[in-house]
């Protein structure tokens, strides 16, 4: 049953779909964040897949850097969040409506 | 037997990104997200791709996701309200799409490989994703611009990052002064 | 796609019976890992009581020697030799453990305080699976005696151990409560800093055992390199320091104890916890010294071989799989006596004091010992 690469690129676009929606529509911005990250894992479960189907490790290799780089956006992110939380008392996406804040 | 396997994985895949959406309390999306991401590392291995795939474990799991899990706690538990039908319909929609799209389409799979079948590479051991060697000499070759750039930008989030959480006592301290 | 397991004997199926795992594969590694994980918590348990007359020792008393099951007892030379070891006080504590009421707090978040003590033992046993407890010979090959020989295994077992944290940072939290969540803060603050050192300080070993080997995360291989040859605690002195004193972090034990410490956080994460959880606790922590420890030896005391420079020779046979076999658990059981030597006799750190020491001194050590050794082996010596 594990010949096809299908078998794993399905999970990796139901991966992404189900973080495209998070993003879109939860309120919290950490859970928004944690959404982000999910479509990331999506994408990487892709390129994974495809270097597997044609034997070439180009595909893998992208993967780990597409791991070490949104390790970094999130903790610029979160320290950010962080920042926005002390200033505001909130980490509610639908009350930070402008730009001042 | 492998197809158990895989759908323990694909469970704990899915599962845990659906918990990520759904479930009410942070703490608990978090701790799903993790489980989503032991899925996803099993998928890689799976896949015979074994390098990725503790990776992930040991960067996302392990230090991804404690960051996030800290700042949830730091941030407060406050109940987010249940989510609207109308929402999960929209999301429904979106995974059956793609479970469509993925499993029913074996033009995707004959875009996939360069040999036009789509099937995964199945040589037993010599596989180019299962030695750790191989993707080392990947990143000192051919891969040597994006490893340095990857680095210079890892130094950059972690000095921003020290700036960024560090301002408030400096400020503090300039407004003493004056 | 190849075994997912990269066990020896998945190898030597025969080539028709398909590619990756069936059932009867299944349940030899079921059979193999229960092996492990039998190992892994009968030293957890010993060291229990070791412990115990250990410190009693150190601090000039006989620790326990009275509890006895009264059959046992009777038995003419054994019986009185185990109650004077105290080795019947491990029964009388695990009895304890399991019998007592349970408490489940009504202010606890009660999933995730039941899911905690799981969380935090399960790790441990997973990464019991990659160590290689000695070496065995079969068609001329050298093969280790581990549930699994994986192609990465250094890579596996230091990202296991990462996943331990979650059981300290759930325990505390869903406490519901300042002290367990301050020390969890802390404890999981203080493993996650000293994760990097331990990981870095591994580098130098990888480094030296690629030069004769195809595969060097394989903790195997990092064996098989010290075989006959200078260990690695020689050859490296101070990846052989940082990489201990960053275990004894990891583990949580004294001298870098602030998780529990007794005296000014009553019990630490686990104070709302009671008897059965509390024991996967303990168990766990301990279990997580052993599997810190097998790593050490591997990584650094030279696995199953009995002195540097020697190794068990091939042609005893079975005779020498069993010797390296009793080895190793001879070397676990040195290195725990040396974690509850180094318990009882070190003060406590600060706080302060310990993030200081992992980010502003280990950290740029193991850094400068990782150059240090690619200077090394590039000029070639």
């Amino acid at each position: 049953m594990f010949e096809q690469v299908n078998e794993f690129l399905a999970p990796a676009l139901m991966l992404f779909a189900t973080g495209f929606l998070g993003a879109m529509f939860k309120k919290n911005a950490i859970v928004v964040f944690m959404c982000v990250e999910l479509m990331l894992v999506g994408a990487m479960l892709a390129a994974v897949s495809f270097a597997a189907a044609n034997s070439d490790i180009d595909g893998a290799t992208f993967a780990l850097f597409v791991l070490g780089i949104a390790a970094s956006e999130v903790a610029v992110g979160l320290a950010v969040l962080v920042r926005l939380f002390r200033l505001t008392g909130t980490v509610d996406v639908d009350k930070m409506k402008s730009l001042e804040d | 037997m492998e197809a158990v396997i895989y759908y323990v994985f694909f469970a704990m895949l899915l599962g845990g990104a659906l918990g990520v959406v759904l479930m009410p309390g942070y703490v608990n999306a978090a701790m799903s997200m993790l489980v989503s991401m032991l899925g996803a590392a099993g998928m890689m291995l799976m896949m015979g791709a074994y390098f990725p795939a503790f990776v992930m474990v040991s960067v996302y799991a392990g230090a991804v996701l404690v960051l996030f899990v800290f700042v949830v706690m730091l941030v407060g538990e406050r109940g987010s309200p249940a989510p609207i039908g109308r929402k999960m319909g929209f999301l429904a929609l979106w995974v059956a799409m793609g479970v469509l799209v993925g499993f029913y389409s074996p033009e995707i799979a004959g875009w996939a490989s360069a040999a036009g079948d789509g099937a995964l590479a199945k040589s037993a051991g010599e596989g180019a994703l299962e030695t750790a060697k191989n993707y080392g000499l990947a990143m000192v070759g051919r891969f040597m611009l994006p490893f340095q750039i990857a680095g210079l930008m890892l130094l950059a989030a972690m000095v921003g990052v020290v700036v960024i959480a560090k301002e408030p006592a400096a400020k503090k301290r300039r407004r003493e002064l004056v | 796609m190849a075994d997912i397991f990269g066990n020896v004997l998945l190898a030597s199926a025969p080539a028709g019976a398909g590619v990756g795992c069936d059932w009867a594969d299944l349940a030899l590694g079921v059979l193999f890992s229960l092996v492990a994980i039998v190992v892994v918590m009968t030293f957890a348990g010993l060291s229990v009581v070791a412990e115990r007359k250990v410190c009693a020792y150190i601090q000039g008393r006989c620790g326990p020697n009275r509890t006895a099951i009264p059959w046992v007892l009777a038995v003419p030379v054994v019986g009185r030799f185990l109650q004077r070891a105290g080795l019947m006080q491990l029964a009388a504590d695990g009895l304890k453990f399991l019998l007592k009421e349970d408490p489940l707090p009504g202010h606890v978040n009660k999933f995730w305080f039941m899911a905690a003590p799981v969380m935090s033992l399960s790790p441990v046993l997973i990464s019991a699976c990659v160590i290689p407890f000695g070496v065995y010979w079969s068609g001329g090959a050298a093969n280790p005696l581990s549930v699994s020989n994986l192609d990465i295994g250094l890579l596996f077992a230091l990202a296991m151990g990462g996943l331990g944290v979650y059981g300290t940072i759930m325990a505390g939290w869903s406490s519901n409560s300042k002290f367990p969540y301050i020390a969890a803060m802390r404890a999981s603050a203080q493993v996650i800093s000293y994760e990097l050192c331990l990981a870095i300080s591994t580098l130098p070993v990888v480094m030296f055992v690629a030069q004769g080997s195809d595969s060097p995360l394989s903790l195997f291989e990092i064996g098989r390199a010290q075989s006959g040859g200078a260990w690695f605690c020689i050859a490296q002195p101070l990846g052989a320091l940082l990489f201990l004193t960053a275990l004894f972090a990891e583990t949580n034990r004294l001298p870098f104890d602030v998780a529990e410490s007794e005296t000014d956080l009553v019990s630490g994460f686990h104070t709302e916890y009671g008897s059965f959880k509390f024991g996967l606790f303990f168990v766990g922590e301990y279990g997580h010294m052993v599997v810190g420890s097998a790593l050490f030896i591997t990584l650094f005391l030279g696995a199953w071989n009995p002195l540097p420079w020697l190794a068990w020779p091939e042609e005893w046979g079975w005779v020498s799989s069993v010797l390296s076999l009793l080895t190793f658990l001879l070397k676990i059981a040195a290195m725990l006596f040396f974690f509850i030597w180094v318990r009882w006799t070190l003060p406590r750190f600060r706080y302060d004091q310990v993030m200081n020491l992992g980010w502003r001194a280990l950290l740029p050590l193991s850094i400068a010992n990782v150059v240090f050794y690619m200077v090394w082996l590039g000029l070639g010596f």
